[in-house]
């Protein structure tokens, strides 16, 4: 489709047309008189919601003659409060993606949707037994709605919830407390948080959410709070935790029983000593004063278990924070933040296998799946390998699949209507920015209803009837209605239920760790999966920039590894990049080893969701997993190497050093008080800036290496992707980048110290002076600017940056990165560079300008700095980074100045940055 | 000394561009022209595809076709110093190799600015955007930028020698023009020996000329390299950032340059047959000359070596170690070994005047010149900033080719030169006769 008809196809912005196979197309804004508020060129934003699972954040999407090209953060969502994620930000590369499946397929033919549909409906309606549609989580209050009348209208249908991977938090909870559903706890509150193997502020749920809550305590001096990790993988959580202690899935149960000894003792606990007893006896040092830390802190302190971790992690977690008084009303965990169907799916599950198993279901309807994975084989082999007739609702292309006959194509969350509801009752309303590119698809909501339902029966033409209906109090007001879409929320009161007080079962508790804790001291070499910093829709990151973002920890980027400390390498001598073979007695694959300290010692550890791949992934970790019935993400394996080897990130790509001066960092009541950002000499006169004086602020000690602000400058600066081996030979385009390293090698104990990474717009930049063509030149406003039509690439100015920032298109990277559709997704506002230039980031000088034509016409001679935001700034979810004007004494740049902590990357070199970091403190327990 | 052997010197010394040449010649005239082709094709390749297709990623950005740059411009540097120095300093030996020397001279710059252009991204901008002059854009390139010093340093030396050269050739043009027998090249020679006839009054022109020209050329020798070294000196990468490097360079240069002027003429002689005219003892002069400069690099090295550790950037003294005794450690040594160890025995008379010694040291020489190039070069701009980086820089057969390519280059060009001038300057030999 070219860009003309594209255009033309749709009304453009508001609220698109709606679509419908059966009606005729209705318009919601149509376009018969322009739209007031619309004018060529410039940018229209209107509010929506992205879900992930049962998670929903509010987004404002920005549109350009009815295109939307970037997805940002909702500022008024309470959620998220306008942060995003990388895979919030990658998404709008899904909408345009070629790969998307065009045409549903029956067999081998391709049809209409309407003429799918209908095969699909006379197959299902000829058969007797029962019809299972397989859904991930959602968080939909009104596509809840429809699958109970979906299943009242047809007592054949049954839905059944299947995360790949799913968390034993509810089920504990229930058993427990007798509370099915997993908690979400406001971590603004407590002094002191222990994650056990949770990266609440990277992969888990709700991440966005606690990253603002945890960051919101971060500033240093007595309020600031405290957090310890104790992981057996390396997270982001863990790598800017305050301690972080790195132990085997056995040891931290140890670690949990003896911390749950210890709080009984003192606190008098009683009527657990028959748990007691069950537990592991070893005393380390590190649980000792954790637990001595944390009944010290009682009532201030909180336990986050993760979701990977097995059910007796959570029940041990559970009952220590309810033995800290952080469960109940009003408390950390409170049972009225409860994510939204979050109850335990597990009998669900099992009911399902055990109807796979006595072939009860004829028909699977895959919803939402493109690569059907989970983490229990069983499962996936009954789904798939049953001669069982699967029906895909999925939106790109896989051909695993060769049994199954039907594929019906689902529409982008951009293409459709629908709605959310958080764990605080916020509800949010998503609505469609454009027209289906695809005429053949429909929601997934929209397909289920249109195979199940009989539309003259219900009255219901499309989904977005049935969603005005179940919203008629906000739908049936225009003036409501209008205000929930330019909001995204809609209004609406929270009705909690009344109050029970929880108290712990503990004879539950007891069976729960009995039936666990045999397995996970059953003795051997262990093999842990946790999921990928590229976790994204069907456990798969669907895009290559979220491939080619890499992990902020280890660096690995699209292939899956098997990552181990250098320790446990040497025991089994293993080199970086040799092809392991790791057998149970069931499966065997085949992945390549990377090295990296800080990983529990014999332990491997691999990430799932890092394959995005057209055919099934042999090597996925969660081959090994027979069944998630006892939440084990971990087995124990039978280690092996083959003769291949693979090219991994190399030495450089994880640097260990000794001491790092470049990267300071302070103890938290340990900073001087007096700073160390003075005024350099020169033999220059430097300049002088009459207006603006641009420059940020990086704040290293809220940065979580969530690395959404790389994601985000992608997105906006039209940065073109680079694929899998021009990554391997160093020729990434990010304009940003983490560097992270590492303080010691060897131990599994280590200290991980990062920092982000961008053009530093030098008032001293060495880059400029050895141009010959004067392509990078200062900027009256002090930006360091590039010049794309005059560069010829001779790269000097790349040789000459001490920091590495500038990047050069090796080839043309961006014809193929922007090939057909995805073209339609670039910014208008910003040059796509062709091959044979260098590039680095401009400090989003396209906003800048933006703001001096807004500024010029309020009448102002410099622009206010609070008019811009950089799409890093706009990204982040902690504002660890902040734009400003030095020549505004007001900002928190310039005031940042003063600050102790304040420091310049490589400040040897004399280059007069523009950024200003803030060193990264952390709080360690000093005793009082 | 009777006319007779005038004629002879001339008819010698004429005889591989009248005569009609061997078998010999036109096996090494097609395996140049073969090894310059693959070059060509590399380039071709490289332009099309984009430079990814070489070996460079984000943080090594300048590989080996700078490399290759730095190396020809010293090997050009040969030329003007046999030619202009030592006729300043009444040096008379070298009338046996100056003919040559500059030829090759004018042939390495050639070379040596295929490599900065090729290696751009944009290659058909860089070919102009560079040159200062009025555009409708009203752009002018950046005075403050070593590449644009390095622009206008090449330039000028490249019109200095070619006129110099050309100056110096014309008599010796004259007399071709009677020797040769074709009309077509009859007429070129008579075209190009500008009318010269042999009087007086025009000798008397001509010495007062060349000895000008020969003074404007000196301070050429010193100022080319000097400024190809400002790219890295004038630079703030450790490594690079070094005010050794304008004497470092310039000797380096002078040293590979006499290298090659032996490696060349040992062969020419030979093939040429003109034993007669180039003899052991001219060689032995070269040789010192080749010790000296030899002594110089060697100076340099410790000099550099002494540098990193004496000042107080911690980046350079890492970034030292890690050359003499990291991954690098073996080329490192073999480079010490090609470039200050083996010139050691040029202090025996004896070595210096049997040409297969000579032959093989001065080419291990100009390898370790190559190396030696590679790792100022090369080596800093991986290691030098704390960086994150995914891979080192390994040079592709396509980059590598070019080089090999501009070795064919090379040769393709001097077997060519010789089929046109005298190799030898006929009238200087001449009169050097003359004179004794």
């Amino acid at each position: 489709m070219d860009r003309r008809k594209f255009i033309s196809m749709f009304p453009a912005g508001a609220a698109a047309l709606m679509y419908s196979c059966k009606a005729p197309e209705e318009e919601i804004v149509p376009l018969v008189t322009p739209v007031e508020y619309m004018k060529p060129g410039e940018a229209v934003h209107y509010s929506s919601v992205y879900t992930y699972k049962n998670t929903a954040y509010g987004v404002q999407i920005t549109t350009y003659d009815g295109r939307p090209v970037k997805i940002d953060g909702n500022p008024e969502h309470p959620i998220n409060g306008g942060a995003s994620t990388v895979q919030m930000q990658a998404s709008i590369f899904d909408l345009y993606n070629p790969a998307r499946i065009w045409k549903p397929s029956v067999g081998k033919d391709k049809l209409s949707l309407d003429k799918a549909i209908d095969a699909a409906k006379s197959k299902i309606e000829a058969t007797e037994k029962e019809i299972a549609v397989i859904i991930d989580e959602h968080c939909s209050p009104c596509f809840d709605k429809l699958i109970n009348d979906i299943e009242s209208a047809n007592s054949r249908v049954k839905f059944y919830t299947l995360p790949p991977m799913p968390s034993p938090a509810a089920s504990v909870n229930r058993d427990i407390f007798g509370l099915d559903g997993e908690m979400v706890p406001d971590l603004s509150k407590p002094d002191l948080i222990i994650s056990i193997g949770s990266d609440f502020l990277g992969t888990e749920k709700n991440s966005l959410y606690h990253a603002r809550q945890f960051s919101s305590r971060r500033s240093p001096g007595k309020d600031m709070n405290r957090l310890v990790t104790v992981e057996t993988g390396f997270s982001k959580t863990g790598a800017i935790s305050d301690d972080r202690i790195a132990l085997s899935p056995e040891g931290i149960v140890e670690f949990l029983s003896d911390i749950l000894r210890r709080i009984a003792k003192t606190e008098n606990v009683e009527g657990i000593n028959e748990l007691l007893e069950l537990l592991p006896d070893k005393v380390t040092e590190q649980s000792g004063l954790m637990a001595e830390e944390l009944i010290s802190k009682k009532g201030k302190a909180v336990l986050m278990p993760g979701n990977a971790q097995p059910r007796a992690v959570h029940a041990l977690a559970a009952l220590i924070n309810y033995y800290l008084g952080s469960i109940g009303l009003n408390k950390y965990f409170s049972p009225y933040n409860t994510l939204p169907f979050s109850s335990d799916k597990l009998a669900g599950i099992k009911e399902l296998k055990e109807k796979l198993k006595s072939e009860q279901v004829l028909f699977s309807l895959l919803a939402g799946y493109d690569n059907f994975v989970c983490a229990d084989q069983e499962l996936e082999k009954l789904v798939l390998y049953y001669p069982l007739i699967n029906i895909f609702l999925s939106y790109f292309e896989t051909d695993n699949f060769n049994q199954q006959p039907y594929r019906l194509p689902v529409s982008h969350w951009l293409e459709s209507w629908g709605d959310s509801i958080s764990f605080d009752g916020t509800r949010s309303i998503r609505q469609p920015m454009i027209s289906p590119l695809n005429e053949d698809s429909a929601s997934l909501e929209e397909l289920l209803m249109k195979i199940f339902l009989d539309a003259e029966e219900t009255g219901y033409n499309s989904y977005y009837d049935y969603l005005a209906d179940f919203h008629s109090e906000t739908f049936s007001d225009e003036k409501k209605r209008r205000e929930a879409l330019r909001t995204g929320i809609l209004e609406h009161e929270v009705n909690y239920p009344e109050y029970k007080e929880l108290s712990p079962d503990i004879e539950k508790a007891v069976k729960i760790i009995k039936d666990d804790i045999r397995e996970i001291f059953a003795g051997g070499l262990k093999f842990c999966i946790i999921p990928s910093h590229s976790f994204q829709r069907d456990e798969s990151p669907s895009s290559e920039r979220i491939r080619e973002i890499p992990d902020s920890i280890n660096k690995e980027c699209f292939e899956n590894a098997v990552i181990m400390n250098p320790k446990t390498a040497r025991k089994h001598s293993i080199q970086k990049g040799d092809i392991l073979s790791i057998k149970t007695d069931k499966a065997e694959i085949n992945l390549p080893a990377l090295i990296i300290p800080g990983i529990a010692d014999n332990i491997l550890v691999s990430h799932f969701g890092m394959s995005r791949l057209k055919n099934r992934d042999q090597n996925s970790p969660v081959r090994l997993i027979d069944s998630f019935d006892d939440f084990h993400y971990f087995v124990n394996i039978k280690l092996g190497k083959t003769s291949q080897r693979v090219d991994m990130p190399s030495s450089k790509s994880v640097i260990v050093l000794d001491s790092i001066d470049g990267i300071r960092e302070f103890l938290n009541g340990d900073i001087p008080e007096e700073g160390t950002l003075a005024e350099t000499n020169s033999i220059n006169p430097g300049y002088e800036y009459k207006g603006n004086h641009w420059g940020m602020l990086v704040d290293m000690n809220l940065c979580t290496a969530c690395s959404a602000c790389i994601a985000a400058c992608q997105v906006e600066n039209n940065i073109p992707t680079v694929g899998q081996d021009e990554m391997k030979l160093g020729r990434s385009m990010h304009w940003l980048r983490l560097d992270s390293y590492f303080t010691k090698n060897d131990d599994d104990q280590v200290e991980f110290r990062h920092q982000l990474m961008m053009c530093q717009h030098c008032d001293e930049a060495p880059c400029e002076t050895v141009c010959p063509v004067s392509a990078s030149t200062h900027s009256p406003e002090g930006l360091n600017e590039t010049t794309y039509n005059r560069c010829v690439g001779t790269r000097y100015c790349m040789t000459n940056c001490p920091y590495k920032v500038r990047k050069f298109n090796y080839f043309n990277y961006s014809e193929e990165s922007f090939d057909g559709p995805v073209e339609l997704a670039c910014n208008p506002n910003v040059t796509v560079r062709m091959r044979g230039i260098v590039e680095k980031c401009t400090f989003c000088v396209q906003r800048i300008n933006k703001a001096r034509y807004e500024a010029k016409d309020l009448g102002l001679k410099t622009i206010p700095d609070d008019m811009i935001k950089t799409a890093c700034e706009q990204a982040c979810p902690t504002g660890a980074i902040r734009f400003g004007d030095f020549n505004n004494k007001e900002s928190l740049l310039s005031k940042a100045r003063e600050n102790p902590r304040a420091y310049h990357a490589l400040p040897e070199y004399n280059t007069k940055p523009s950024i200003v970091y803030l060193a990264k403190v952390r709080n360690k327990n000093t005793g009082s | 000394m009777d006319s007779n052997s005038l004629a002879m010197v001339s008819r010698d010394l004429c005889n591989h561009v009248t005569s009609k040449p061997g078998k010999l010649y036109w096996l090494v005239l097609l395996l140049s022209i073969s090894l310059a082709f693959i070059g060509i094709c590399s380039i071709y390749y490289t332009i099309d595809s984009g430079i990814g297709v070489w070996g460079l990623n984000n943080s090594t950005a300048w590989g080996v076709a700078i490399t290759s740059f730095v190396f020809w411009i010293g090997i050009a540097h040969a030329g003007t110093l046999i030619s202009a120095i030592l006729f300043l300093f009444r040096q008379r030996w070298r009338s046996a190799f100056n003919r040559a020397a500059e030829a090759m001279t004018l042939i390495a710059i050639s070379i040596a600015a295929i490599f900065p252009i090729v290696h751009t991204g944009r290659p058909w901008f860089a070919l102009y955007w560079l040159l200062p002059y009025n555009n409708d854009m009203g752009m002018w390139p950046n005075f403050k930028s070593p590449l644009e010093w390095d622009f206008f340093a090449i330039a000028t030396y490249f019109v200095v020698s070619l006129l110099f050269w050309y100056l110096g050739m014309v008599p010796d043009l004259a007399l071709l023009r009677k020797h040769v027998k074709g009309k077509l090249s009859k007429g070129f020679y008579t075209l190009f020996s500008l009318g010269w006839t042999g009087a007086s009054r025009q000798w008397k022109h001509y010495r007062i000329t060349y000895l000008l020209l020969a003074g404007m050329a000196t301070p050429l020798v010193i100022s080319v390299h000097s400024i190809v070294s400002f790219d890295f000196a004038v630079s703030i990468v450790p490594g690079w950032h070094s005010t050794i490097f304008p004497p470092y360079f310039v000797a380096g240069a002078i040293f590979s340059g006499c290298a090659m002027v032996v490696s060349l003429m040992v062969i020419s002689r030979r093939v040429l047959g003109l034993q007669k005219y180039i003899t052991p003892s001219h060689f032995e002069k070269l040789n010192k000359v080749l010790l000296t400069a030899g002594l110089m690099v060697a100076y340099s090295f410790i000099m550099d070596i002494y540098s990193a550790f004496f000042g107080s950037n911690s980046h350079e003294t890492d970034l030292m170690i890690s050359k003499i005794s990291g991954e690098i450690a073996p080329l490192f040594w073999f480079m010490v070994f090609c470039t200050v160890l083996l010139p050691q025995l040029l202090w025996i008379r004896k070595i210096r005047m049997s040409m297969v010694p000579i032959f093989i040291i001065s080419i291990l020489i100009n390898l370790g010149m190559w190396l030696e190039r590679y790792m100022i070069v090369v080596f800093p701009q991986g290691e030098s900033f704390p960086d994150i980086n995914w891979t080192n820089y390994i040079p592709t057969f396509t980059e590598m080719s070019i080089v090999f390519g501009s070795i064919g280059f090379f040769m393709t060009l001097f077997l060519i030169v010789i089929r046109i001038v005298p190799i030898v300057s006929v009238f200087e030999h001449k009169s050097g006769m003359g004179r004794r």
